[in-house]
């Protein structure tokens, strides 16, 4: 996530020169001869090929054992699922949804499987997970009425949920793979993008809104003039007129005639009318969070201080902050990491939850009365992303097992809201977990 | 366009497969040379995922994400390459600014990439990737994830905790005071 724009844009620019070097220019054409002599062998093939490469006896018969092997394993397995698909066991169903609070997954199915990600159901006691579609990164509406998720092809898929049942699908094609917002009772969407397609590296960008039922995308914010100015991460309002998102802008930086960014938690009404900043910083994350009334906002931003890098008046030590919707009463949650991130209400408000980021990221939660904190936050088990349970009372979470950098599989628990019992395990997955936990709302 | 070269490549077309990917030799290269600090690994990288694509093609399920599987393949090639290097660590030392007369800002300038450039190479691999992903390449935290293979979650944290990290190796570099203000200008 990105936390300081200002920082952003200077590893950015640096970036750009590093990586301005060519290439050597018979990179490429070594490149295919190398596979040119590799002849396009399958895998298994190459492997099998391989092992002859030595000429012995033992490797000529270990070849061919291990081709009558993979063989016979090829067709008992065909034959495995060729029953399991009369069986039903791994058709996708469609969407079996439930009436009450469901937990939702995407993960792969496999080592070749990165481009087939398939979005899993699971119950909240563990109990009987189900692939419910290929697609990855399910979202469900706040109000139980929609699960929103990629599909194979880069659309949004929406999905109307009634009675347990999908009533109505949308597919919305042409937001690309942008980090989009669902509106809370799942009827909109909103992205920000650039102003320019073609250019994927700077300039200003357009927020943009759609109905899910169909209509035309309406761009509710045209790009500034300012090429400098960054915006991110739309947040519907819980009741839909607004959407908070936050604006990264270089302006004068008070110490004689520099420039430095400042960001903004901005607010904007979602007819594109009345658009104005709340809270101001040297810098601050993107991912903003409404309370459940629409009366707060929570954000990660710095505190006012010595900027680290830069040794001057700026952004220091990051933390949780919450503020009025209005913009007034803004106050920093108390620190218990370095860092922290995704801050996220519980559906009844009376919660905060949080991921402290230390030399991990741990759950964190505090409890609130209005936008101030009661007490000191409880950090819980390490996890990598969360959500909230329908009423509150658990959180659902992912951690993820990571070897060698790569995500080799992960962890489903549910934990109680005052992080006082153990995590309960309800899946333990072998390959990558691409998105997730969502928990799904209870029908209003 | 991209999607017949995938299927003629998929299908044993070499030429396809070369057409496809001489358009990404540069883009690739310069992803591996930030993510590996070093050139002749960074050019082996990209070699061994071009070989691993042309191996593995046809396991590819959607032509249109040829762009980013083959991402995904060098970025793995780039953690291998990683590995084997720990037993060697090479420094590669680029060549300075061009020669001549330099002004203050020019100094400065140099002082902040030198400054970028000290906390990248003592971030890990994977934390340069992270970083590469979204902030050279562009792309967005849920294609970054996709492409390094991790949870969405798992990547908003870890490109926290790699800020975080570059942070608090710049802020704990010795410099002249007051020197470092200068650089947001």
């Amino acid at each position: 996530m990105t936390t300081d724009h200002r920082f952003d844009a200077l590893l950015e620019g640096w970036l750009r020169a590093e990586a301005a070097m060519p290439a050597p220019p018979d990179l490429h054409s070594t490149a295919m001869d190398r596979a040119r002599r590799s002849r396009s062998r399958p895998s298994w093939l190459a492997a099998v090929r391989g092992g002859t490469a030595g000429g012995s006896a033992w490797a000529m018969n270990l070849s061919r054992h291990r081709v009558a092997f993979g063989l016979i394993a090829a067709v008992l397995l065909l034959g495995l699922l060729g029953a399991a698909l009369l069986a039903g066991a791994f058709r996708i169903e469609p969407s079996p949804l439930s009436q009450n609070g469901v937990i939702a997954y995407s993960a792969a199915d496999g080592p070749q499987l990165y481009v087939a990600n398939s979005i899993w159901f699971v119950e909240s006691d563990g109990s009987a997970p189900r692939r419910v579609a290929l697609g990855t990164c399910p979202q469900f509406g706040q109000h139980a009425s929609v699960l929103a998720y990629t599909s194979v092809t880069s659309e949004l898929i929406v999905d109307e949920i009634t009675d347990g049942a999908v009533a109505a699908t949308h597919r919305l094609s042409g937001l690309g793979r942008t980090d989009y917002a669902l509106s809370q009772d799942g009827t909109r969407v909103a992205w920000f993008q650039r102003a320019s397609p073609s250019d994927n590296e700077s300039g200003p960008t357009e927020l943009w809104v759609r109905d899910v039922a169909g209509g035309p995308a309406v761009r509710i914010m045209p790009a500034t003039e300012n090429l400098h100015e960054i915006d991110s991460t739309p947040s519907w309002s819980p009741d839909g007129r607004q959407i908070a998102f936050a604006r990264s802008i270089l302006v004068d930086d008070g110490q004689g005639g520099g420039t430095a960014y400042r960001s903004a938690i901005t607010l904007i009404d979602s007819d594109g009318t009345d658009v104005h900043d709340i809270s101001i910083r040297m810098g601050m994350s993107p991912d903003v969070s409404w309370s459940p009334d629409g009366k707060w906002l929570a954000y990660l931003g710095f505190a006012d201080g010595t900027d680290p890098i830069f040794g001057q008046p700026g952004p220091a030590e990051e933390t949780i902050y919450v503020v009025a919707a209005n913009g007034t009463a803004e106050v920093a949650l108390p620190n218990t990491a370095p860092s922290a991130t995704r801050p996220r209400w519980s559906p009844d408000g009376s919660r905060l939850a949080y991921l402290g980021i230390g030399g991990q990221a741990v759950l964190t939660i505090v409890r609130m009365d209005g936008g101030r904190a009661v007490g000191s936050p409880v950090a819980g088990p390490a996890v990598d992303s969360f959500d909230w349970s329908p009423d509150g009372t658990r959180l659902a979470t992912l951690a993820d097992t990571v070897v060698d950098g790569q995500s080799t599989g992960g962890t489903i628990s549910t934990v109680d809201a005052d992080l006082r019992t153990a995590p309960v395990t309800l899946r333990v997955l072998d390959g990558p977990v691409t998105c997730g936990p969502t928990w799904q709302r209870l029908a209003p | 366009m991209l999607q017949a070269l995938v299927v003629r490549a998929q299908a044993g077309d070499l030429d396809a497969f070369s057409e496809l990917t001489s358009t990404q030799t540069d883009r690739l290269y310069a992803t591996a040379r930030l993510i590996l600090r070093d050139s002749e690994q960074a050019a082996d990288a990209v070699q061994d995922a071009f070989l691993q694509a042309w191996l593995d093609i046809r396991g590819l399920r959607d032509p249109e994400r040829f762009e980013a599987w083959l991402r995904r393949l060098l970025v793995r090639a780039c953690y291998r390459a990683a590995r084997r290097r720990r037993t060697r660590e090479v420094s590669e030392i680029r060549a300075g600014a061009a020669a001549g007369r330099t002004t203050p800002d020019d100094q400065r300038a140099l002082a902040v990439r030198d400054q970028l450039d000290r906390g990248f190479r003592r971030l890990s691999p994977e934390q340069r990737a992270v970083i590469v992903l979204h902030h050279y390449l562009g792309l967005s935290l849920a294609e970054s994830a996709e492409t390094l293979g991790i949870p969405l979650g798992t990547m908003q944290s870890r490109l926290s905790r790699a800020t975080q990290a570059m942070r608090a190796v710049l802020e704990a570099d010795d410099r002249p005071a007051g020197l470092a203000g200068e650089a947001a200008r």
